[in-house]
């Protein structure tokens, strides 16, 4: 039987338009690609009916699909979710309708407050779409130290990830580093994009899928990464690198693969922790010697 | 030979800034971005005589084609942390820029001596006022250096974005947020102390509400003759909310010359 969960893309639709059930879905996303262009695909995906609240940190603009418009500025966590709770399924209501809950940004929450502020507002009646900026940096005083940072928290407790990157040319470290000194890149930012969607199964299996996405077009392509494969050493590989013979010959590769590593003879041994003595022609052996056989 | 300058283009529209930014209820931030080599005061400059005279003017010595007409009139309020308001008015004056085509607020001036002593809530809230009053419903607020507020008053990122930006940006049509990005050279980013780590989390906050970046920097190879920085505009973590123009990505070359400043494509 083929099982919907087999096809990375249905998985993602699924995903998408809130069938797979999921309290709270983290998307983290960086400089180089935002996640707006993955919380759009949502509300594309959700039905209609779905009332969308949307909770917002960095913009005072109402987005089309949302029901509920938020502004959090200057409100704490407590305060947020008393504002927020109205809008919401209400425990003595018969048969609930799903809501979807969109925050924009998790980064303004102090780290030790997120979770009571998730598990207050998530029931199994409410999904929360939550974006966290990875490239924003945060001070962690002595007295945390030990604590487990945000982003750790949350992708601990989200059922479902969704890691957004860039579709781009540009070599990962050389992007890093650019963007570390705020030197940004064209391209990046793009509707043309690549998402990691890691669902967490109920009996604890993490799925991992890759996928590029056109949110323009609402086109996803499953991308399936290539191993790197082997490469056969040549004569031609050493050429011109060095005056030094890096070559090896046939002869000296056959011998290099018939030589007998120590660790496989330990291994042929039943019994762990056995000493391996092998006498030599020197080796002065008392047989009447109790204290000799150190066995 | 010449080398050909080039025009500042910003919008799909093929205009600095788009009239269409300004026509309905939304509010969109842009950030420019500078350091202590580059300044980025002609491109602040150029981007209030595209709301005031309706081009760039002073890019390529007068000879900027683009003329963009608003169909409704835009408030332009410049409020600067770093410089005083006699500062942008003779810059200003020098541009040919009527003065009642714009206001610049007294911010910087006695900042510190005025606030002294007195709660962070209550320093943020006379700022606001400040601008409630000159800000109207379409409106461009050019806001300099805001970051500056943090090292004075002991304010972090977070509260700077909740309590000062985010306030501000509602009650205009195009919030230009001009911001130093100094705080990025680091040789040894594992030991940032808190307040470094606070300026950077500013810019990058920025970032993410930014629907373009206009970043000004020196060249990587130094400064030259007849180069002086680098001009790149790249889209933000944000999206545009106007549906009509979309930002364009573009590098730029430019020359600072006395008054003028020159452009040319990389």
């Amino acid at each position: 039987m083929a099982s919907t969960n087999n096809n990375p893309k249905v998985l993602l639709k699924r995903t998408f338009s809130l069938k797979e059930q999921a309290s709270l879905i983290l998307c983290t996303d960086t400089m180089a690609q935002s996640s707006r262009h993955v919380v759009e695909e949502f509300a594309n995906n959700v039905s209609d009916e779905m009332p969308i609240v949307f909770v917002s940190f960095e913009t005072p603009n109402k987005p089309k699909y949302a029901r509920q418009f938020i502004d959090a500025s200057g409100k704490t966590s407590k305060q947020l979710i008393s504002v927020l709770q109205p809008y919401l399924p209400q425990p003595q209501e018969q048969a609930p309708k799903m809501h979807l809950v969109i925050i924009d940004t998790l980064n303004y929450i102090l780290s030790e407050d997120l979770t009571q502020f998730i598990s207050t507002i998530a029931s199994p009646f409410v999904t929360i779409l939550a974006t966290y900026h990875q490239s924003i940096p945060t001070w962690r005083s002595p007295e945390f130290e030990n604590y487990p940072a945000a982003i750790q928290l949350l992708q601990f407790i989200a059922n479902t990830v969704i890691e957004v990157t860039p579709k781009t040319s540009i070599d990962e470290d050389d992007l890093e580093a650019d963007l570390s000194r705020f030197v940004i890149p064209r391209n990046l930012n793009s509707h043309i994009f690549y998402v990691t969607l890691t669902n967490k199964r109920k009996s604890g299996r993490a799925i991992k899928n890759k996928f590029s996405i056109n949110s323009k077009t609402h086109e996803y392509e499953y991308v399936i990464e290539k191993q790197e494969e082997h490469v056969e050493e040549s004569p031609e590989m050493f050429e011109g690198l060095t005056t030094f013979n890096l070559n090896t010959s046939e002869k000296q590769k056959l011998a290099k693969d018939q030589v007998e590593l120590p660790y496989l003879e330990a291994q042929s041994f039943n019994s762990g922790g056995a000493i391996v003595y092998e006498f030599e022609k020197d080796d002065d052996y008392d047989e009447e010697d109790p204290y000799e056989d150190p066995f | 030979m010449s080398v050909q300058k080039q025009e500042l283009q910003i919008f799909s529209d093929h205009t600095v800034l788009s009239k269409h930014l300004f026509e309905g209820a939304s509010s969109n931030l842009m950030m420019v971005t500078d350091t202590a080599a580059t300044n980025a005061s002609w491109l602040v400059n150029a981007l209030v005589e595209t709301v005031t005279l309706g081009g760039p003017v002073s890019l390529n010595g007068n000879n900027s084609s683009s003329a963009e007409v608003f169909s409704v009139p835009v408030k332009v309020v410049v409020g600067s942390f770093l410089n005083s308001k006699s500062h942008f008015t003779s810059s200003f004056d020098r541009l040919k820029i009527p003065r009642n085509e714009y206001s610049v607020l007294e911010i910087a001036e006695d900042l510190v001596l005025k606030n002294v002593g007195k709660p962070v809530d209550v320093v943020i809230a006379t700022i606001l006022k400040q601008f409630q009053t000159a800000l109207g419903e379409r409106s461009l607020l050019v806001l300099e250096k805001p970051e500056l507020l943090m090292a004075l008053f002991k304010l972090s990122s977070d509260d700077l974005h909740l309590k000062l930006i985010n306030p501000l940006l509602k009650l205009c049509s195009l919030l230009i947020v001009v911001t130093s990005v100094e705080s990025f050279d680091n040789d040894f980013p594992e030991n940032l102390g808190k307040n470094t780590v606070e300026f950077v989390r500013f810019t990058t906050s920025c970032f993410h509400k930014s629907f373009l970046v206009l970043s000004v920097r020196p060249l990587d190879t130094g400064k030259a003759k007849d180069v002086t920085g680098t001009l790149a505009l790249t889209r933000g973590g944000a999206l545009l909310d106007v549906s009509a123009v979309q930002p364009v990505e573009n590098h730029y070359l430019f020359h600072n010359f006395k008054e003028n400043t020159s452009l040319f494509y990389r």
